[in-house]
Parts: C-alpha cells; structure tokens; sequence
C-alpha cells in the first residue's frame, strides 16, 4: 500500500534551522530504525561471485565496471535520510534503502523483468555496406532480446543468483510510491518484504513523534 | 555513485508537485510580471519622477527598436529576402498588437525562421504556428521557433523535446509537413485564445506601452535634430564633436599657460607686475578674466541641469518647454564656445604683455620692482614693530602698578588685624614655639596659633613693603599672594571654629623651622634613654599595701585580667624586685598619686608634660592629643576631647 506524507520535507527544513538538536536526533532515530534492514540485505549477498566468471572480469569492456565483489556489492547497500530529488511524478521520497552499486543492483534485480531469461535475438545478416560486419549474420534484436548464441544463457545466470537469494515481490509491501513490477529483488527488496512493513510504519511514527516534539518546542520558545 | 531509482526502496515520499503544475506556475508569474510591467508603466503616467525616467527610456527603446529592425532588415537581405523587409515588419507589427508580444521577442524569432525557410510566406506561417505551441505550452516563442527552424532543416530533436505531443516515431520518421499539420491542428488558435485571456490583454496593453515609448523616444531625437539644425543624426554628432574639439583646444591652451606660468605665484606676479608696467594689457587681462568667468558659468550650468539629459526628458513632459531647454542649451554651447574663443584670443592678445611678463629679464626688472615695494613694506612692519615696543612698556608699567594696587589693598587688611608696636616678631616666634611644648589643653593651642599666625602675617607684610620698595613685580606678587594667604589663615582661627586637625595643618606651614635643633632632640632622646632604664625608675612612692605582693602571674592569668579591662602597674615588691600586682583595682584602692584616693596628697591640680621634642608640630599634635584622650579615659579628665 503506498504511503504518501505532508510536510516533512518543510518539518525537515525547519527542524535545520529552529532545532538543529531535534533534527539530527531524527535522523538519528531513522538510521536506527533502518540500520536492520540493510543488515538483513547484506546478508543476501553471496560470499563469492554467483558464477565463476564474473568475478574474474576485465578492467575494460562493457563488464568492466561491473565486476563482481562482495565488499563492494555490500558496501552499496545502505539507507539515506535525506529527501530525493522528486521523481517525473512529483513525489519526493524522504527515507529510502538503496542498493547503489552495479554488481549489487544486476545481483538485485537479475531475472525480475523475464525470470527465465531474455529470448534469444534470431540471426540477420547485415546488408548495409558500411558496417564491419558486412555480410555476416549476427544477433541484434531489441532490448528485450539475448544476443547471446547460448540460448540458454539468461536463464543460467538468473539460476546461478537464485542459489543465494530468490527474488522476492515487495509491491505488496507498505511503502512509497506506486506499486509496480520493479519493487522486486534478491537483497533490499526481500529484506523490505521480510520486514513486513514494521520498518515503514517505525519510520512514519518516527516522523510523527519529531512533529509533535518539534511543535512542543515551538510552543515551548 | 549514481543510483539506479530501480534498485530502491521508498519508504516514505512527499508530493511537492510535477510539471504541469511547475508550468500553471510559470503562467501565473508570468501574468504578474505582466501586470507589474504595466503598472510600472502606467505609474510612470503618473509620477513627475518616473516621467522624466520614462523619457530616457523611450530614447532608449527607440534607439534598441531601431537597431533590431535594421538587423531584421539586414538578415533578410543576406537571405534574398530584402523586398519582403517592409511586409516582413508589418506582419510583426500585426502580430504584436494582436497577441501582446513583444517586436522584441518576435524579430529574432522571424529572423530564425527566414535564415531557415529563406521563404518569408513559410516564414510567417511558421511564426504563426510557433505562437500557438507556445501560448498552449506556456513557451518561450524564441525556444519554439528555434526548434521549427531545426526541424524545418531535418533535426527533429529540439522539436522533440519541447514536449508538444510529437511521438518520438513521428519525429523519427513523419517529414516537417506533417509534423506542422499535426502541430497546428493541435494547438490551433491558442495565441488567439491566450491574447484575449487576461495576461493576454495585460500583455497587449504592455506591448502598446512599449510601442508608445518608441514612438515618443523617436519623436525626442527627431526634435532634437530640428532645432540643432542637423539634417541628420550624423550631422548632430558632427557638431557635437566639433563643440568637443573646440573646447578641448581652448582647455589646451589655457592649460599651457599655466604650465608656463609654473607655479600660480609667478603667474600672479607676472601678471601684477604687466599692470604695472604696461596699462595696454590691463584690456587683454580684463578680457581674460572675463572669458574665464563666462566658461565657469557656463560649464556650472551644464554640470548642475545635465543638460543634455534633461532635455530628453522634458520632450516626455512638455514638449513646448523642451524647446525652451534646447534653445537654452543651444545659448549655452554657444556661450561655451564664446568663452573658450575669448580666452584664446585673450590669450594671443595679451601677447606682449605676456610675453613681457614671462621674459626672464623684464620678469627680473619687474621682480626688482617688486621687492623694492616689499622692502618698503619691511619697513613699515619695522615701526610697526617699535611701535609694539613701546605699548609693551606701558602695559609692563601698568602691570607694575596693578600689582602695587593690589598689594596696598592686601597691606590695608594687614594693618587692620596687626598692631605692629607690640610685638617683637622673632622674640615673638620662639616664645610662642616654647609654648606650644608646654600646651596642656586645646584653649591653649589655638591661643599660640592664633599668635604665631598674627606674627606670620607680621613677616609677610613687611617682605611686601620691601618688594614694593626695591618695585620687583614678582616679589610683590609673591609677598601678596603669601599675605594674602597668611591672613586667611588668620581669618579662620579668628573665627574659632577650627578644629585640632585644621590647627595641626596651621601649625606645620607657620612653625619656624630652625626650632629644630641638635640640642633638642639630644635632650629628648636622653630623656626618651632615662624613661627606657628600669633602674632609673624612682619608685612614685612608698605605699602601704594591704597585701603582700603576689608571686609573679603565669601568662593565662595575665590574659584574663586583660580582658577585665585591668592594668597592671609593675610594682616593686618588698625584697626590690620586680612584680605584678594580683590585683590592680587594689592597688588603685590605695591610690594613684594624685588620685581622689592618691597616697599622700589631696592636690587635684595637675600638670601633663609631654615629653615629644620639639619639631614637627603634627607629631606635637598628635601626642597632646593622645595624652588628652588617656587622661580622659583614665577618668582625671572631663573635657571631651
């Protein structure tokens, strides 16, 4: 079920400047209150890289930024305070847990739009002159489509992330924002849906409390 | 680290508004500035102040307005477009008034657009088009022209990203026709409908404002050409230059004869010294002065109306009282002129004068002249300065007498309180001084201060008489002011309302010093040397105690009599030594000596001598007073001290 708030980006900006204390005892109170599922999500990352050659990439090539390590998969996932900038619908999430590095988030959401892996793109040959693959066939296709001649390939991937952590569906979770197929992943989205929205609602009377403690003060001065 | 807003969990998220609404916004803001600029406007109707601002901006805008319809101008020419530059204006024109925006904004907007189209029709249908997407989507109509123009030369991207509902498939494969069909189907009459809005109408209203300011800022330069004479702007600023040049040269020369002149001395003197030889000159300086004085005033004036500013300005307001102005400036730079000519041709007139002045020799006769003047003058500060002389003198004379006067009126007090046949001052002075070793209460110091205070004043007026008689300014200023002093002192003992302390002040001025002597303090030592020798202490008497002598107190003891208040006499007992009384008020039972109970005697009549030396009378004071107070404490005197 999707949260909405009121006023805490202006409490927020308030409490900066007419009660630094309070504010940063907020930010305090949500980081506590966070602090456990990035634990938990942490844990779902594996130990060592899912599949053997992941963790022996490159330094150039499309993979280069995006070879596997643990630490750093582990080190991606945390939780901010801070408002976000809004998103194209105008909404401006307040707290959040991020999985922010890209070995962390391809570990996340591997398999979450085509479990089984995306279909393979079917041989073309290429007819324009200019190309350097002049004459030959190759895969192109879409977005949508695995130019991989292993057709089995997505699907290996996906099942060699699934011996850790399954994916997990947090669309029926609490939270912000309109539920949508992406709220679904092997770390922080199952972490968020194990939770079962105890977190969300923490944070929403934590809110609450600073708004109430902050008007005392207010009525206090 | 960029993060992927896919691999986050919101947990708790604030609406604070999207696009569209970030768009009504920029509208209304828009209205409003709209509306300000018009109020701006009209306020500028209605205030004297922003009149006279209006006028210079309306010369402002004629001039911008002008420069960008000569650009427009231009632009199409390169273009092949030059005979459409008249239409092409006027189609602006017509849009302008039509749906309140600006030439400004519309002119680079047409220019774009023709640079692309080099088709003035296809140009002006474009704008047109252009107007509608942006009144729909609250544009600016400069951003939408450019993307028509790029995408009239095949670069849908800008187009794209306007955001007007083009797909991306569309722009990706439909030509510009059809993307303009689709365009101006869709947004057709939305200039027409955002002109008659309200911004819209405030808008147009601006529009007429700022049209109305053109107009008026050409009509300012246009009169100005008229009554300058200039057939042109090319010709004002001919004559405008050439006012600037001759006035730079008439400066120049006038700065060179000053550097000449070197320092404003010489040239003063030079000229002094040219009025004095040569009267022909006299015309010339006149004439130079004169010219001087004209190109002060004149440039006074200009400074303080800034002039050509203000008849900018009055065209706004009165246009008949413009004239006036320009007229009166046209007199003014013209008198500025005149006085810049003046002062040259005063300059060339004054030749040989000048040069008389400036030659070294001539300048050295003239030099000469004029130190024999000042020489004369030397001399006549000379008797001046005797003439100071002698009025010193006679001020010094009546100085001298001030002081005698003073001195006599300081010797008439002192003979009223002094009667000089009856005493013998310095046998006087040491009579009185033995005295007051021998005082035994306070009628008897005030009595001998009293004397030797008479005796002082006796001293004082008798060195005044001496330094009145040897006429010594000072001394006799020093003899009054010490005479006068002394009989003050005299007056306040008269008055007997001096306390001890004040006589104890008294007495240290007036005590003669040299009573301190060798020999007195040889005997007070001696006798302070007798006091200190227990043996020498003769028993007071031979009482008869009524009990023997206690042994000697151990110190508790001593301590508690002590705060019994008792003393505690040293008695010798009867073996000759030394002991303590036990009991003090026993031993006064007996009888002090002199005492009502006193051993031996009934004598109530008693005399104190204090034994202090003789000198330094505070200390004399001091112990009367000391000696007093225990006496009073002992109980033997009831004079309250």
């Amino acid at each position: 079920m999707p949260t909405e708030v009121k006023g805490v980006i202006e409490l927020q900006k308030a409490l900066k400047k007419f009660s630094p204390d309070l504010a940063k005892e907020t930010r305090k109170e949500l980081a506590n209150l966070l602090a456990p599922i990035v634990k938990t999500a942490r844990g779902f990352i594996p130990s060592e890289a899912p599949i053997s050659g992941w963790g022996t990439t490159s330094p150039n090539g499309t993979w280069a930024n995006r070879g596997w390590s643990t630490a750093a998969a582990k080190r991606g996932i945390g939780y901010k305070t801070t408002p976000s900038k809004p998103n194209k619908s105008g909404f401006r999430s307040l707290a959040r847990i991020v999985n922010a590095s890209a070995a962390g988030a391809i570990y996340e959401t591997a398999g979450r739009k085509n479990p089984n892996g995306r279909e393979q793109a079917p041989l073309a040959t290429v007819v324009r002159k200019s190309q350097a693959n002049y004459g030959k066939q190759i895969r192109s296709g879409t977005k949508g489509q695995s130019k991989s001649n292993n057709p089995g390939a997505g699907n290996m991937f996906i099942e060699a992330m699934d011996q850790y952590s399954q994916i997990k569906d947090a669309s029926n979770q609490t939270g912000a924002g309109r539920r949508t197929s992406k709220m679904k992943g092997r770390a922080i989205f199952r972490a968020w849906a194990e939770d079962g929205g105890k977190t969300n609602a923490a944070v929403l009377k934590a809110l609450e409390n600073t708004t109430i403690k902050f008007y005392s003060a207010m009525k206090a001065k | 680290m960029a993060i992927d807003p896919s691999v986050v969990v919101n947990i708790a998220a604030q609406w604070t508004g999207n696009k569209a609404f970030k768009q009504a916004d920029k509208a209304t803001d828009k209205l409003t500035k709209n509306v300000k600029s018009l109020g701006r406007s009209l306020g500028l109707a209605l205030s004297v102040g922003a009149l006279l601002a209006f006028g210079k901006a309306s010369v402002k805008a004629t001039a911008d307005d002008e420069k960008a319809q000569k650009q427009l101008a231009l632009a199409l020419k390169n273009v092949g477009l030059g005979r459409d530059a008249a239409a092409s204006e006027a189609f602006i024109q017509k849009l302008q008034s039509e749906f309140g925006i600006v030439d400004d904004e519309l002119r680079p907007a047409y220019q774009e657009l023709a640079i692309a189209t080099r088709d003035s029709a296809e140009s002006q249908k474009l704008l047109g088009i252009a107007l509608d997407v942006a009144a729909a989507n609250s544009l600016d109509v400069g951003t939408v022209t450019k993307a028509l123009s790029k995408a009239y030369l095949g670069n849908n991207t800008a187009l794209g990203k306007l955001g007007v509902g083009i797909s991306k498939a569309d722009l990706k494969t439909g030509n510009f026709n059809d993307i303009l069909e689709k365009l101006a189907k869709t947004f057709k009459g939305a200039a027409s409908a955002s002109a008659n809005t309200f911004s819209g109408k405030m808008a147009r209203l601006t529009v007429s404002i700022e049209n109305a300011k053109e107009t008026i800022g050409k009509g300012l330069i246009d009169s100005f050409m008229i009554l300058t004479g200039s057939a042109g702007i090319e010709e004002l600023q001919v004559k405008i230059e050439n006012f600037a040049t001759s006035a730079s040269e008439g400066f120049k020369k006038l700065a060179g004869f000053v550097k000449e002149n070197l320092t404003l001395l010489k040239s003063i003197a030079a000229v002094m010294t040219a009025m004095f030889v040569a009267t022909t000159v006299i015309v010339g300086i006149a004439k130079l002065i004169t010219a001087i004085k004209v190109l002060n005033d004149t440039f006074k004036i200009l400074r303080a109306t800034a002039l050509a500013t203000a008849v900018a300005e009055m065209f706004a307001l009165n246009p008949y009282g413009a004239t006036a102005m320009v007229a009166g400036m046209v007199a003014l730079i013209g008198l500025t002129i005149k006085g810049v000519d003046a002062l040259t041709e005063a300059y060339n007139n004054a030749g040989a004068a000048r040069d008389y002045a400036l030659d070294p020799k001539k300048y050295d006769n003239a030099a000469t002249a004029f130190d024999k003047q000042f020489k004369g003058q030397q001399k006549l500060v000379k008797v001046a300065k005797v003439l100071t002389a002698e009025e010193i003198k006679t001020l010094n004379a009546k100085k001298l007498q001030l002081a005698i006067d003073k001195a006599k009126i300081a010797l008439g007090k002192g003979e009223d309180v002094f009667d000089i046949n009856k005493i013998q001052l310095a046998a006087a002075e040491l009579n009185q001084a033995q005295l007051l070793g021998k005082v035994t209460n306070s009628a008897q110091l005030l009595q001998i201060t009293n004397d030797l205070a008479r005796l002082n004043v006796k001293q004082s007026i008798l060195a005044l008489e001496d330094a009145i008689a040897g006429k010594d300014i000072k001394a006799i200023e020093a003899g009054t002011a010490k005479l006068n002093k002394d009989l003050a002192i005299l007056g306040a003992l008269t008055n007997q309302e001096v306390k001890l302390r004040d006589i104890e002040s008294i007495l240290k001025d007036i005590v003669p010093k040299d009573l301190i002597n060798i020999a007195n303090l040889d005997e007070a030592i001696a006798k302070l040397k007798a006091i200190g020798d227990t043996k020498t202490i003769v028993p007071l008497g031979t009482p008869t105690p009524t009990a023997t002598p206690n042994k000697p107190l151990t110190p508790s003891q001593v301590e508690d009599l002590l705060i019994l208040g008792r003393t505690v006499p040293i008695v010798p007992d009867s073996s000759g030594g030394v002991g303590y009384s036990g009991n003090a008020g026993n031993y006064a039972s007996i009888g002090f000596p002199g005492s009502a109970m006193g051993y031996g005697s009934t004598n109530t009549g008693n005399t104190i001598i204090v034994n202090t030396g003789i000198g330094d009378p505070n200390a004399i004071a001091e112990a009367i007073d000391q000696v007093l107070r225990d006496a009073t404490d002992r109980g033997t005197l009831r004079v309250a001290v």
